[in-house]
């Protein structure tokens, strides 16, 4: 009787009876090891690059939050997340274990919101004349256009503190980050959100790093062995080192 | 009297009425209006602080600070039009003895609504000064 193929019990396909395959010696699978891999700590990387430049110009948030209230990004209170966004591990044929590429993208999101302005002291002055008042009217600025304002001057800064050849490494260790580059910038729609308007952007920020799985490199592998010994056979080897 | 015409009379007491609250208007050519036209009565409308609305992440209903103000057209010295600088000041909370707080039009909601019975809608947003 032939043995079936689909029982990939260690031993069947040699044909061995379940009663030989209890003795086998068959190692253990241990549990998964577990390591930090390197996209976290460029993660906190940039949001310690980014945080300690901020100087109270805009307001840092290590995640990518739900939606906040408009009042609370208002003016200077505009604010940054930085969350990873995305990443490719490129395969080589024939690779199966080993430290591997990690290209990596990060989004960069800005929220800003504004609210009109005016020159109002010079409206609220008594005795203003009623051609001082129209030109201070005149002179209004929109929502809209502070906003703009507001997260173009958020795009330049974080563009400039992550583009800055100080934070070439973003003072990680030499070699754990390269390539890293400022692809895109995009500015959605001014949204109003109540009395205010809000306005939000991405800065797409990518860069590479090597990742290594835990306990795959300089350990050794587990595996069952293929050499078994048969009770009860006088050659004591099967398989294709068996030599009747 | 047609019935819009009754509408519009009705308006004195629905908007201007003890329901409503003060409300000044500055125009784009500076002129300050606090006065209903042609009278000696302090300028009033309805005015809504708050509305409802759909936090489009989560689907919750939430109330945000919108004020809108209604006003009698026939009460104004001169109709806002979209697109014109105006400065409209209103009680900071519903009571008629609240300070006045300034805003302007909102950019994305112009002016208007109500024309066939004699009404106006401002849409408020925040101002401050300049820089």
């Amino acid at each position: 009787m032939y043995p079936d193929p689909s029982d990939v019990r260690a031993g069947v396909v040699y044909g061995l009876t379940d009663e030989m395959i209890g003795t086998l010696d068959i190692p253990s699978i241990p549990a998964p090891l577990t390591g930090v891999m390197n996209f976290r700590v460029v993660n906190q990387a940039i949001i310690d690059t980014l945080g300690l430049s901020a100087n109270g110009l805009f307001r840092m948030t290590g995640y990518k939050g739900q939606g906040k209230s408009a009042e609370e990004v208002k003016g200077n209170l505009r604010q940054v997340q930085v969350y990873y966004a995305d990443g490719d591990f490129p395969k080589s044929s024939g690779r199966q274990t080993g430290p591997t590429q990690h290209n990596m993208t990060f989004g960069i999101g800005l929220t800003v919101s504004a609210p009109a302005t005016c020159s109002l002291s010079a409206i609220n002055t008594p005795g203003a004349t009623s051609g001082a008042i129209a030109t201070a009217l005149a002179a209004m600025s929109d929502a809209s256009h502070n906003a703009d304002i507001l997260i173009d001057e958020l795009y330049e800064l974080v563009y400039q503190i992550l583009m800055d050849g100080r934070n070439l490494d973003l003072n990680l260790p030499v070699g754990t980050i390269s390539n890293r580059w400022v692809t895109k910038l995009q500015k959605d729609d001014p949204n109003t959100k109540g009395d205010l308007v809000v306005l939000t952007g991405v800065v797409t920020y990518t860069c590479n790093t090597v990742e290594s799985p835990a306990g795959a490199t300089g350990t050794i592998a587990n595996s069952v062995s293929t050499v078994v010994d048969i009770i009860g056979d006088d050659i004591e080897m099967t398989g294709v080192t068996a030599n009747p | 009297m047609n019935l819009r015409e009754r509408v519009e009379s009705d308006l004195s007491l629905s908007l201007e009425g003890p329901w409503g609250l003060p409300v000044t208007l500055m125009s784009p050519d500076g002129v300050l209006q606090t006065l209903k036209k042609d009278t000696t009565l302090p300028l009033r409308g309805q005015i809504l602080y708050d509305t409802v609305a759909m936090n489009p992440e989560t689907g919750e209903e939430i109330v945000i600070r919108m004020p809108v103000v209604t006003l009698r057209r026939s009460s104004l010295e001169r109709i806002p039009l979209a697109g014109e600088n105006w400065i409209v000041a209103i009680p900071m909370t519903p009571s008629e003895s609240a300070p006045l707080v300034q805003h302007v039009f909102s950019s994305t909601r112009p002016p208007g609504g109500g024309a066939s019975v004699g009404f106006i809608r401002l849409y408020l947003q925040q101002v401050e000064e300049s820089v």
